[in-house]
């Protein structure tokens, strides 16, 4: 495969934060430490995503759970991927739940949210069912279809005479707080689609150059500042903490009078749903392949196109269950607590595989040079 | 007579006398007797009169008749492992000569004129397609294509009565994988006949149920030559004036020959209009409903207004009135294509326009409806090629059902949909649809799809 396709998983956690609470959460510490998190947050996540790249130059077209089965004990192997793979399926839960609820609140009011969600469901669960590859294709396809309009309403909100620059500059006289972890966590979820290569690696055969990688940083940087300035201008400094969503009210305050669609707010819901449903495809495609990097396929040929199916239908009837137990607030905590907890144990995998590619090119190092003495 | 000739002889005569239209014929001249058989309605009988019969009392002894008939270009003898009836159902005779038998090749060609390209039409450009037969075929293929790595190899089918398809590809050009695929499912194939290569299609797809084609049926030599040098096989079945080519992906089905015959700027522009139509024609019927059954607010005001003043008449939610003109569009499309040519003409003019306007006028549907369906009838049969325009008439069914229920999402989430689907559906292991294929694109040809 193309290098190309790395960017892409990447390029998709950074539009889909909006889903994923990251605005509100960076706003909520506006005045005590986000715009120092959006600095740090950026250099680290870029830090850490380059550690892992390099890692894994080491395992050429292998996945996460095939690296552990070479090289550490079955009992580590098992507790790892489990707990990643709740990980992510806690990360398409978040996007599909808070999805269907933006969805109940700004699109369609008069359908209730399980109709909603059992939709989501079942579309994530029909793409997911697919090999890497064509996950890769789906997922360039929509990016490429998406992103440009997307960008589009970026660009048009900036330049828009009700953006208030003052209100921004303001927030940047708190920069020099010490930047809250809350806000850190949300800042690098921005970059944490490498994190999905822990799969996808598997059909990467190439090294990854890693020369004009810090430019993924400057984006994400960008990207940021826009997920999080062009709210507080539109808002104001205070009233911007009001929303749970501040994005979607942002972009309902986007007009365009001369385009065919004036108000910008639908455009950026409907591309904003193919980006979550994406999102979510991509991360239950990871936890599919992890659950099956635990619990191998069975050997007959009908259960082996049912078992994916199984996997996923479990993981869609426990985000209906789950769905209609939580509401928004709940949910929010839960979308912290999941950030909280994910910046850790991505710290962690990362010096795991480090860990174990050190290992590694140790090992064939000196049997390589024990080769040569003889 | 030899006895293995009797033999052999008296085998054929077994078979075949008691047919018609089967001629077992002896000629003697001073030296010899020889003995013909062949069946009339196969074979050209001028062509045996001055080949053989003519020779054979001309020439002086035994031994030159012989010593002729080996030079002839299209003999050849007996070997243990021919099977002499189906030699002669090919359209061969066999001649039994003192000692020797030999099988002559005296085809008679029936429907061999090449035919005006009529599916696939081009302004400028190769104006004929292929014939009805597999020799002319073949032939035209090679004019078109002169290079040695051409090869034609023959696959005889398992059906009950045995079919022969002929494979066509460039050696230096085609995936072994695929090729081997394509081997592999011809050999699968069972029932009683095969007539055309559309039957081909569908048996050569192993999934039950289909919708969008994933090897492509053609008329033109010209793409044929194209989509050799491409890596593409060809499949050629004899008495029918289509080729099949395998395997197909999306952006296949999406292109005419007049692409690459046009200028850059104007083929990009005619391909940009295609996937406009290809969109609109899918996602038009949907927004209908999405806009005034779900979200008025979408566009403008003064637009939703005027669809919602031309809606006051009617009776019926969006979703029916939508369904209502579609089909009727559909029953008007299917009707014109069986009609006759002369006939064709009024039933459309009386279907589409005064039926429109009675529709509009009795209030079962808006003007704006009109144009909607109008615009989806004509922008579907941008696509170039007709078996993926069936299949976009079908998807956007689907995608309406979706929007009658969801609105928009519906609508996106159906896009979606068909795009996960065609990126799912591979052609003989190449997968069907995903962005950026350039002729670089090194894992088009020569990566092996692994499964992952």
């Amino acid at each position: 495969m193309k290098t190309r396709y790395i960017y892409y998983i990447i390029l998709l956690n950074m539009l889909s934060n909006v889903v994923a609470h990251v605005p509100v959460i960076l706003i909520r510490h506006r005045f005590d430490g986000a715009v120092m998190a959006i600095l740090v947050g950026s250099i680290l996540s870029t830090g850490i995503a380059m550690v892992f790249f390099k890692s894994l130059q080491a395992f050429p077209q292998q996945d996460f759970p095939e690296i552990l089965k070479q090289h550490t004990p079955s009992w580590a192997r098992f507790t790892i991927l489990a707990y990643f793979i709740i990980a992510w399926f806690f990360a398409g839960f978040i996007t599909i739940a808070s999805y269907s609820d933006i969805t109940v609140r700004f699109i369609n009011p008069d359908i209730s949210e399980w109709q909603t969600d059992l939709l989501f469901i079942l579309i994530v669960i029909f793409l997911a069912n697919s090999t890497t590859k064509q996950v890769l294709y789906i997922l360039e396809i929509i990016l490429v279809v998406n992103v440009p309009l997307i960008i589009l309403i970026f660009i048009h909100g900036l330049r828009s005479p009700y953006m208030d620059w003052t209100a921004v500059r303001q927030i940047l006289t708190y920069a020099w707080n010490w930047p809250a972890w809350d806000a850190l966590a949300a800042t690098t979820y921005i970059f944490t689609g490498y994190a999905n290569m822990v799969i996808f690696h598997r059909v990467f055969s190439q090294q990854i150059s890693l020369r004009w990688f810090p430019l993924v940083g400057v984006v994400g940087l960008l990207n940021l500042a826009t997920t999080f300035f062009l709210p507080i201008g539109y808002h104001g400094t205070e009233g911007v903490g009001s929303y749970i969503y501040p994005w979607i009210a942002t972009a309902d305050s986007i007009r365009m009078e001369l385009g065919p669609v004036e108000r910008m707010v639908f455009v950026f819901l409907l591309l904003y749903l193919s980006i979550s449903l994406l999102s979510t495809l991509v991360h239950w495609h990871v936890g599919l392949k992890l659950v099956q990097g635990i619990l191998p396929s069975p050997s007959s040929s009908k259960n082996k196109t049912w078992y994916p199916l199984l996997v996923l239908c479990s993981f869609g009837v426990l985000t209906l269950v789950a769905d209609l137990l939580f509401n928004e607030v709940n949910l929010y905590n839960l979308s912290v607590w999941w950030l909280r907890l994910r910046l850790p144990s991505e710290i962690l995998l990362v010096l795991l595989l480090y860990w174990i590619a050190r290992k590694v090119k140790h090992e064939t190092k000196s049997t390589s040079s024990a080769a040569d003495r003889r | 007579m030899y006895w293995k000739s009797k033999v052999l002889y008296d085998a054929l005569w077994e078979q075949f006398h008691p047919s018609q239209d089967a001629k077992l014929q002896i000629s003697k001249n001073e030296y010899e007797e020889i003995r013909l058989v062949y069946l009339k309605s196969l074979t050209d009988e001028a062509k045996i009169q001055t080949l053989i019969l003519k020779p054979f009392y001309e020439l002086v002894s035994e031994e030159d008749f012989s010593r002729y008939i080996r030079s002839l270009p299209n003999t050849s003898g007996y070997q243990e492992t021919d099977n002499l009836a189906k030699k002669i159902l090919e359209g061969n005779l066999i001649l039994f000569s003192g000692l020797h038998v030999f099988i002559i090749d005296v085809k008679k060609a029936v429907n061999n004129a090449a035919t005006q390209a009529s599916v696939e039409n081009v302004i400028q450009g190769p104006q004929y397609g292929f014939s009805e037969n597999i020799e002319v075929n073949l032939n035209l293929i090679r004019h078109r294509y002169p290079q040695e790595t051409l090869r034609i190899e023959v696959q005889v089918l398992n059906t009950q009565i045995p079919q022969s398809v002929y494979l066509v590809y460039d050696t230096q050009f085609v995936n072994e994988d695929r090729l081997q695929k394509i081997k592999e499912r011809l050999g699968k194939i069972k029932g009683k006949t095969l007539q055309a290569v559309g039957e081909l299609e569908q048996k050569l797809n192993h999934e039950k149920i289909t919708l969008f084609p994933t090897s492509m049926i053609t008329e033109r030599p010209d793409r044929v030559a194209l989509n050799l040098s491409q890596g593409k096989v060809a499949l050629m079945v004899n008495g029918t004036p289509f080729l099949l080519l395998a395997p197909a992906v999306f952006y296949d089905f999406m292109s005419s020959m007049e692409d690459i015959y046009q200028s850059w700027g104007v083929s990009r522009f005619i391909i940009l209009l295609r996937y406009f139509g290809l969109f609109i024609s899918l996602i038009l019927p949907s927004m209908y409903v999405g806009v005034t059954s779900f979200n008025p607010e979408l566009f403008q005001v003064q637009l939703a207004l005027s669809i919602a003043g031309s809606r006051v008449g009617v009776p019926y939610p969006s979703y029916l009135e939508v369904l209502f003109m579609l089909v009727m569009m559909e029953l008007l499309t299917e009707a014109s294509i069986r009609l006759p040519k002369t006939i064709g003409s009024t039933a459309t003019t009386v279907g589409g326009l005064i039926l429109g306007q009675a529709a509009t006028e009795a209030g079962l549907v808006s003007n704006i409806m009109i144009i909607l369906v109008a615009a989806v009838a004509i922008s579907n049969f941008v696509i170039p090629i007709n078996a993926m325009g069936f299949a976009l008439r079908v998807s956007k069914y689907f995608v309406l059902l979706l929007t009658t229920f969801y609105g928009l999402v519906g609508m996106v989430v159906g896009m979606i949909f068909l795009t996960g689907y065609l990126c799912k559906l591979d052609s003989f292991g190449q997968p069907y649809l995903r962005l950026f294929l350039g002729d670089n694109d090194k894992d088009l040809f020569n990566d092996k799809e692994t499964v992952s």
